[in-house]
């Protein structure tokens, strides 16, 4: 009897992994997805489309006993690369002599603050297993997000079976219409040749750098204040930025929901800045809405529908001194 | 022309031969030369990414600010959306420029404390009187005013997608669909 029970346990031990590898429940899906894309070496070309428009790139991530490399290529129009060593992000556009750097690591995981968001995140969205399906001859499994209300787009994401690597995403608006997706066309999992990772371009003296880091302050130190927070959404940051040399600072408000993410600038407008309107503008998947408020300019912008980033943005008004 | 300058328009390539075998004699014999040589090659190895930085570079280069004037731009330059842009800012407005604009950027970039590299710079600012740029040499850049924004954001974004990959809708030629 004492036999068996160990062939049992040793039954249920080798089974574990197996288990883990795929399991049942969508949230515990969505945290190997988050792991499996930092710890796992791969490389491929994915599609990247927004609306109508397609671009493809090149990627190669690889972690060693160092730390985390990752190196972006886009492959059709212009050249452009986004080199990721460890903390830095370096996103190069040699066509237009500019190279931006921030140093993100530390701020953004997904799912936002694993595993406390998770409650949050069935909150706000109803997450649920889908059917499996091939995708860049990977089987891989289906995660649904749906959004509970129209404050933030669905997500379908196709994650690979056995590793768990996010092999395609796809951003839905409340009519099923595709916003944005990614696609890995092909991919390579397990080895990847540093060469994959060499810069290909090296900036000089004649270039521009755009330094996108900025300091952590209390929401206090803002100035500024959300009359109204958007439902299901939580202030998490809020950075200070330089303008330069007695031109005040921006302040960087940055709110989240567990899965998207709206920031909010507001940054003091010139005193021969004309007042002026303006209309609401979109880059990808993101909305961005401005307005002006006590000669400062407001711009809230995110991966979310347009009627939320406004919402935030006219939100937005002078903390009480 | 004094000797900083000949070092100057050695590393540029301007002396010709004769004037280039004197200012590497000179180098030779003078080592305070020998180090401002030194300390501009390292600063120029830098920027081209061939060489990395080593632990007393950012001092080196402070130390070199010091003892040059600072550049400031033509205030005429500063149109309306210049001065309302804060990424601009940032910009290294005279990294097109050679000297102390290159090495304040070198600076700034290789620092890994911002407030502290900005506290050395404001220091360097007052050493010298200012001299001004004329507007022909200024670097403009005309790029999409979301860009900055939307890689700030994606730094800060929580999306499904992992590192690199959420920047590509930050280096992404797919226009914005309308704007101002």
């Amino acid at each position: 009897m004492k036999r068996l029970f160990v062939v049992f346990c040793l039954g249920v031990a080798l089974a574990l992994p197996a288990l883990a590898e795929a399991p049942d429940d969508p949230l515990a899906w969505l945290g190997r997805i988050a792991s499996a894309s930092k710890q796992l070496n791969y490389s491929g070309t994915f599609i990247y489309q927004a609306g109508q428009q397609l671009e493809t790139s090149r990627i190669a991530h690889l972690v060693d006993a160092t730390g985390e490399y990752e190196r972006l290529e886009v492959l059709d129009g212009s050249p452009r690369e986004v080199i990721r060593a460890n903390g830095a992000v370096r996103c190069v556009l040699p066509e237009q002599k500019t190279v931006i750097i921030d140093e993100p690591d530390g701020r953004r995981a997904f799912p936002a603050k694993i595993p406390v968001s998770y409650a949050g995140l069935a909150q706000n969205y109803r997450i649920r297993k889908g059917e499996t399906a091939r995708v860049a001859g990977y089987e891989s499994q289906l995660i649904v997000l749906d959004p509970r209300d129209e404050l933030r787009y669905g997500h379908m994401l196709w994650a690979e079976r056995q590793s768990g690597l996010l092999l395609k995403a796809r951003m839905v608006n409340e009519r099923g219409e595709i916003i944005e997706q990614f696609t890995f066309s092909e991919v390579r999992i397990g080895h990847v040749d540093r060469e994959a990772l060499s810069p290909r371009y090296r900036k000089n003296e004649s270039w521009h750098l755009v330094d996108t880091r900025g300091n952590a302050v209390s929401p206090q130190e803002a100035g500024w204040v959300l009359k109204d927070v958007l439902p299901g959404f939580t202030l998490d940051a809020v950075f200070k930025r330089s303008l330069g040399e007695g031109r005040g600072e921006v302040v960087h408000m940055v709110l989240s929901d567990g899965l998207a993410t709206i920031s909010v600038f507001v940054e003091p407008m010139g005193a021969q800045e004309p007042p002026g309107t303006f209309s609401p503008a979109r880059a990808g998947a993101i909305n961005i809405y401005k307005r002006q408020l006590n000669g400062h300019l407001v711009t809230a912008l995110g991966e979310v529908p347009l009627r939320a980033v406004q919402r935030v943005s006219e939100a937005v008004v002078a903390a009480a001194r | 022309m004094v000797m900083k300058d000949k070092l100057s328009a050695l590393l540029d390539g301007g002396l010709d031969e004769q004037c280039t075998a004197a200012v590497l004699d000179a180098l030779k014999r003078d080592p305070a030369a020998r180090r401002d040589w030194d300390t501009w090659c390292l600063i120029g190895d830098v920027l081209r990414g061939e060489h990395s930085a080593p632990r007393d570079f950012v001092s080196r280069v402070m130390a070199e600010i010091e003892h040059e004037p600072v550049l400031f731009a033509p205030a005429a330059m500063a149109d309306s959306r210049a001065t309302r842009s804060i990424w601009r800012s940032l910009m290294p407005l005279a990294a097109s420029l050679t000297g102390v604009a290159a090495v304040g950027w070198a600076a700034h970039t290789l620092s890994t404390q911002d407030s502290k590299a900005g506290t050395l710079t404001a220091s360097a600012a007052v050493a010298k009187p200012p001299v001004v740029a004329s507007a022909g040499r200024e670097a403009v850049i005309e790029s999409d005013p979301h860009r900055q924004y939307v890689f700030v954001h994606q730094a800060m974004s929580g999306g499904p997608l992992s590192g690199a990959v959420h920047y590509v809708r930050t280096v992404s030629e797919i226009q914005p669909e309308s704007g101002r």
